[in-house]
């Protein structure tokens, strides 16, 4: 490890690395994985140490990488397929859909799906058309996924090492706007992060503000932003399938006002499904309405108009100001 | 209409319609008598699991059945060819496969009455040959890249096992199947793609899926190569299927296209007379792969009335107690098994959502539950 830590896509680099050290099924598949060691170099190093039979180049189909990932899982493996962008797995999703999720209630857990689906997710980069996409509430409405959405390093690190040993089929995005924006002291060697557990990245009092993936970096700057003026707790989810709801519950029920940031769109996404976890669970501490910053209901804009598209610190300053003054 | 396997000089046939044969290539088959008749046998039986799966359709108790009459052979010609260790990913309607396989035909009803399917062994070393197989995919054609996944693995891992996979003409034209079998071309996977073109995928007739004369032309095209077979023959389904074992034992996929013909309705559900015309069912009736086997039979003296009379009554005993067990197990499902094997490692809530359903089914009994 470098003295001054790792970016998040060398954590997910030596993840892999060191599972596959570990486990001698680990196997890692995709468009470009091997030689290049993947477009964001995700999977650096790994075919020099374990050679072509276990970091494998595929043909160009995300149908046929999923489709080949299941039937490897069936094997006895752990595959770890890599979708390039995350708009690529649209054309996964009837592989996933139909068969991954559901191997295991269908065979009455005799195959369960072992593998890893892991893509870069979420804009901010500057990318071509479809290298945008959020997709996290596809997965997550559907039954028989985990679906984990790390923010920092050290959480890439080790919630990947627990989707790789999870018996379950596990969508792992990665927030590729965040792949090299920061570094973070990283332990060594294997190491797991429980699937299922949200983080509480600031104490606060006044406002709980709920978020994932890149989004929580300018949540945190909103929040610095608003000190002294109010005292904003900040929790990421990390997990979005199975959703940490007693983490989110305890926070509100001791803020009372809540802000859900997204980037995906709004409109059938996941703050709704927190907001509704809220009534549903803590009415009565209540004290404002909920407020969505999230992407509009687009088609994901390339370029400059991404700025206008994606929630920053602004809107989930503002956001927040709104909560509290009610 | 539809295209018969004798307009192709290159279809690969033993036993003809009229039941003459190719003695040389019976004999380079190596099978013995008992062999010959389990062929047999697998038909006749899947051909009376129909009928019993139609009867029971009629008065209520199954919900639904798919059809397989005339498809016998390309159904059970094939499975004979895998040797125990192998696997066999069909598509549902191949009963005569399974049968063939030893699975019990209560597990093959089960399957329609409950929709998932259960396995006697835990361990792949130690299934049997018809376990190993993955469940059923509703989902036509996706199986094809995931049976090419299963076997390559087995292979990484050592293991000398070959797949064979199943789907139909129409299935044929999804993209899934396009991307299994190149994977399986680029990294020589040891798998056997066998289309089941019946000429009919619901009432859309082959010509609707595909403008190349044969599926058996595309192999070349994914680096390996293709067979078209007389899908009414169950030993030339067998042979060619054999041969293609061998090849994928060597690490060169195959393509065995048996063309044959669907007779019944697509299933339960469908009015085939909407879409077609009876002549062209009675030609096909004439190629009959029962019949013509039975002529087969009788040459090399194996079959006569009574032997035919004693494995069909044999056939309809096991199917009316297969289906009587059936019907008997599918009644015990209870509400909680909704949440049941959902995920290996269950999160929480699915413990939460299967107690909501307990308590309000404990309040308020099963009977308001029942639409
Ligand atoms: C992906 C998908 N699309 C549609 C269906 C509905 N469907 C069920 S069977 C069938 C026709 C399949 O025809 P074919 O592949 O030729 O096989 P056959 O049923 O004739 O054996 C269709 C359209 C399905 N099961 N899966």
């Amino acid at each position: 490890m470098a003295a001054d830590g790792l970016t998040l896509v060398e954590a997910v680099a030596e993840a892999m690395h060191d599972e596959m050290s570990e486990d001698e099924s680990v196997v890692v598949l995709g468009e470009d994985v091997g030689r290049s060691g993947g477009v964001f170099r995700a999977t650096e190093g790994l075919y020099d140490a374990f050679g072509p039979d276990r970091v494998i180049d595929t043909p160009l189909t995300e149908t046929g990488i999923a489709g080949a990932a299941i039937g490897l899982a069936a094997s006895g493996l752990r595959p770890v397929a890599e979708i390039q962008f995350s708009g690529f797995t649209y054309a996964a999703l009837e592989q996933l859909y139909t068969r991954a999720a559901r191997m295991h209630a269908r065979s009455r857990g005799q195959f369960p799906c072992r593998m890893v689906l892991r893509a870069p997710f979420g804009g901010g980069v500057r990318a071509p058309d479809l290298h945008g996409e959020s997709m996290e509430a596809i997965f997550v409405h559907h039954p028989g996924f985990k679906v984990v959405v790390p923010s920092t390093p050290r959480d890439a690190k080790g919630l990947l090492i627990a989707a790789i040993r999870d018996p379950d089929p596990v969508v792992f995005l990665e927030p590729k706007k965040v792949y090299r924006s920061f570094r973070e002291a990283v332990p060594e060697g294997p190491y797991e992060l429980p699937i299922g557990e949200a983080a509480v990245r600031r104490e606060g009092e006044d406002v709980s503000v709920f978020t994932w993936g890149a989004m929580t970096r300018p949540t945190l700057a909103a929040a610095d932003e608003l000190e002294g003026e109010v005292d904003v707790e900040v929790v990421d989810l990390r997990t979005l399938s199975p959703m940490d709801r007693g983490a989110i519950v305890d926070s509100f029920r001791k803020t009372g006002r809540a802000v859900v940031v997204h980037e995906a769109p709004r409109t059938g996404g996941l703050a709704g499904e927190i907001t509704a976890l809220i009534q549903e669970e803590a009415l009565y501490y209540q004290e404002a309405p909920i407020a969505r910053v999230t992407g509009w209901d687009t088609v994901y804009p390339l370029y400059d108009l991404e700025d206008f598209q994606l929630p920053n610190a602004t809107r989930v300053r503002e956001a927040i100001r709104d909560v509290v003054s009610v | 209409m539809s295209r018969f396997p004798e307009e192709f000089d290159d279809c690969e046939g033993i036993v003809a319609p009229d039941g003459s044969y190719d003695e040389e290539a019976v004999a380079a088959l190596e099978l013995d008598d008992e062999e010959f008749c389990e062929l047999y046998e697998s038909m006749v039986q899947a051909r009376a699991l129909e009928e019993r799966g139609l009867a029971l359709q009629r008065r209520g108790e199954f919900h639904f059945w798919m059809e397989c009459r005339g498809l016998e052979a390309a159904h059970v010609g094939p499975a004979a060819a895998l040797a125990d260790r192998d696997w066999m990913n069909t598509e549902w309607r191949q009963y005569g496969a399974q049968i063939q396989r030893g699975r019990p035909l209560v597990d093959i009803l089960l399957f329609w009455l409950r929709g998932y399917e259960t396995w006697e062994s835990d361990e792949i070393d130690e299934m049997d040959a018809y376990e190993r197989r993955l469940p059923h995919i509703v989902a036509v054609g996706t199986q094809v890249p995931q049976t090419v996944g299963l076997l390559w693995g087995r292979a990484l891992q050592g293991h000398d096992e070959v797949g064979l996979v199943g789907v139909g003409d129409g299935g044929a034209s999804k993209g899934d199947v396009h991307a299994g079998m190149n994977f399986a071309g680029v990294f020589d996977v040891p798998v056997v793609f066998l289309v089941l073109n019946n000429q009919w995928a619901i009432s859309t007739p082959v010509d609707g899926q595909t403008a190349a004369e044969t599926y058996a032309s595309r192999a070349p095209g994914y680096g390996f190569d293709g067979v078209l077979v007389d899908g009414n023959d169950v030993l030339a389904t067998y042979r060619e299927t054999r041969r293609a074992v061998e090849r994928a034992r060597a690490g060169e996929p195959t393509l065995v296209e048996a063309l044959t013909y669907r007779r019944g309705a697509h299933s339960s559900s469908d009015d085939d007379t909407r879409y077609r015309s009876e002549e062209d069912v009675e030609r096909w009736r004439e190629r009959d792969p029962i019949d013509r086997y039975e002529r087969f039979l009788v040459d090399r003296d194996l079959w006569d009335e009574g032997y035919a009379e004693s494995v069909r009554e044999r056939a309809e005993r096991r199917a009316r107690e297969a289906a009587e067990e059936a019907l008997a197990i599918r009644g015990e499902g209870s509400p909680e098994e909704l949440f049941d094997e959902l995920f290996a490692n269950p999160p929480a809530y699915v413990d939460e959502q299967r107690e909501e359903l307990l308590a309000l089914v404990e309040e308020h009994g099963e009977g308001a539950f029942r639409w």
